[in-house]
């Protein structure tokens, strides 16, 4: 049933005006206005071709899916997998990481196309949980020469019994349009566990990317950007791994400028800031 | 006798025909006139040779002739002026409204079979080129495996809704899709390198992927792109057009053999009629009484 309006209760109408409150105060405005949305709904037109190939069969990665019945069974392995990570680290607690978060609530809302109806904090939880699941599946494609000690050790990864070819269907799910979590919520999280510093932990993390990128690419990627690059000029996975396949052909027909990449530089610096 | 007459009855009847055209001025006129002009001006063409030769034709069928000919002349003309410059402002039109739409481009067997070469591509996947000089067609190495269908759809998507004013990925998807048509063509790729050997799909599903890719909502708006697939064209068929002109002359060349055998034999039979006519009286026997 199609709902004529984004509201489902009273509290929700609240929790709008909050957010409004919160998108157009002086501190976040400014920036605001430059975080390009960046992770959509794919519009009926484009999914008629093969809807299974934009909705998510296995796993849900960021708010638009993660409360989908159908892929909410998948959730106690994610969150298995995000303890594990946490538990690497011996640092935090999930609690202490969605409080470190607790600021950039406008700004991941700001990179969603469609109306969040949903609190900060499940909106953090949600965002936390699926930017450690994904880091914990990076860490595999990590190149180990470059990795060092980093993340080594931690356990293979999310052991399912009965379900270890399911491997490739995660691959897909998370390369989807719909299911997107910004770039720099997994780079934050690391900074806040990591005890190195944070350059190297961009690195890593950029390496992480750029691996999984050229392994599941299905072009062969020629050239491709410093690690760093990777994280803090990409606002996703998906949008990391379009840039590697098309590469050289934004520069060598039509240069678009593109004044997001500052606004996005920028953003995780102040992020890191606040 | 009977087929000259048939040529000209045709023609005779198809300037009819575009002689109404030229009246009613309508827009089909000048692509049923390309159509036909082609067949017309050739069948012309033979029909001034065939009078060039000199072959003692009967007086009234060479008068039919010349009157053929003049009136292609006047074909000509009817085609180099009026309709000349609407059939170019008419072409023009469509490659603005068509061109971004639809891949046209002939398939790798039927690319392959004019010795167009395909090449794996270096330094930025998207800058697939072609060198018309050496018949080399470098596309980008693909590495296909069971995640790649989604990925490729996932990335067609993102791209529509990131950067509507440019869908390169998108227009490397269709040209793929029109230069695979069957099995046999995944086969060539393959070997050319093109698809990596890394790739884990079969052929068919492989050929399958690429022609299940959907076709665009919107014009892709990539200029070098859709111009590298135009030269890909022209040189396809001027390349086939030339294979057929060779073979056609070597046919012709060959048979040069049996005529000038034919023509020995007709020369010899003439003067044995001739040495046999000198020493009998054969004006005797064909003399009406």
């Amino acid at each position: 049933m199609a709902s004529l309006s984004i509201f489902n209760s009273e509290s929700d109408e609240d929790c709008w005006v909050i957010q409004i409150n919160d998108m157009v105060s002086e501190s976040h405005f400014s920036l605001l206005k430059r975080i390009p949305v960046c992770i959509f709904h794919v519009p009926k037109s484009l999914i008629c071709g093969k809807p299974e190939a934009f909705a998510p069969q296995f796993v849900a990665i960021g708010p638009y899916t993660h409360f989908r019945p159908e892929l909410y069974p998948m959730e106690r392995f994610k969150i298995f997998a995000a303890k594990a990570v946490l538990d690497h680290f011996q640092k935090h607690e999930l609690k202490q990481v969605v409080q470190e978060f607790h600021d950039t609530a406008t700004f991941i809302r700001a990179s969603y196309h469609k109306y969040l109806d949903l609190k900060d904090e499940t909106l953090l939880y949600t965002v936390a949980i699926d930017a450690l699941f994904l880091l914990n599946f990076f860490h595999n494609y990590l190149n180990e020469k470059l990795s060092g000690s980093f993340m080594r050790g931690l356990g293979d990864q999310i052991q399912l019994r009965g379900l270890t070819l399911t491997k490739d269907a995660i691959v897909r799910d998370i390369l989807m349009v719909e299911n997107q979590i910004p770039i720099y919520s997994l780079l934050k999280i690391l900074r806040f566990e990591s005890s190195e510093p944070p350059h190297s932990v961009q690195e890593y993390l950029g390496s992480m990317l750029l691996s999984f990128c050229q392994q599941h690419s299905p072009l062969k990627i020629t050239n491709s950007p410093t690690c760093s690059e990777a994280v803090s000029k990409h606002y996703h996975l998906l949008d990391l791994m379009y840039h590697l396949v098309v590469s050289n052909a934004v520069k060598s027909e039509t240069p678009i400028p593109d004044p997001s990449e500052e606004g996005m530089c920028k953003l995780s610096r102040n992020i890191e800031k606040l | 006798m009977i087929s000259v007459n048939n040529f000209r009855g045709n023609i005779d009847s198809t300037i009819g025909i575009s002689a109404v055209q030229k009246s009613s001025n309508s827009e089909a006129i000048a692509t049923s006139f390309k159509k036909v002009k082609g067949v017309l001006t050739w069948t012309l063409g033979s029909l001034k040779k065939l009078k060039d030769v000199n072959i003692p034709l009967g007086k009234p069928l060479k008068q039919q002739l010349d009157r053929v000919i003049k009136v292609s002349s006047q074909l000509d003309i009817l085609s180099s002026n009026p309709n000349g410059s609407e059939e170019e402002g008419e072409e023009e039109e469509k490659k603005d409204e068509e061109a971004p739409m639809i891949v046209n481009i002939p398939c790798v067997r039927e690319l392959d079979s004019v010795g167009v070469r395909f090449q794996p591509l270096e330094g930025g996947n998207m800058a697939i080129e072609f060198d018309e000089n050496k018949g080399i067609f470098y596309l980008p190495v693909v590495k296909l495996d069971v995640n790649s269908e989604v990925i490729m759809r996932n990335l067609v998507a993102y791209e529509a809704l990131t950067q509507p004013d440019f869908l390169i990925f998108t227009r490397y998807t269709e040209l793929m899709k029109g230069i695979v048509d069957t099995v046999e063509d995944v086969k060539l790729l393959v070997k050319a390198g093109i698809i990596g050997s890394s790739s884990t799909l079969s052929v068919e599903e492989t050929e399958e992927l690429f022609n299940g890719m959907s076709k665009s909502i919107a014009p892709t708006k990539t200029q070098k792109l859709d111009e590298t697939i135009k030269k890909v064209k022209k040189y396809y068929d001027y390349k086939r057009k030339t294979n057929l002109l060779r073979a056609s002359t070597d046919y012709v060349y060959r048979s040069w053999k049996f005529f000038t055998l034919l023509s020995t034999f007709i020369l010899l039979a003439l003067t044995a009629i001739d040495t046999v006519c000198s020493a009998y009286d054969c004006q005797g026997y064909f003399k009406t009484k």
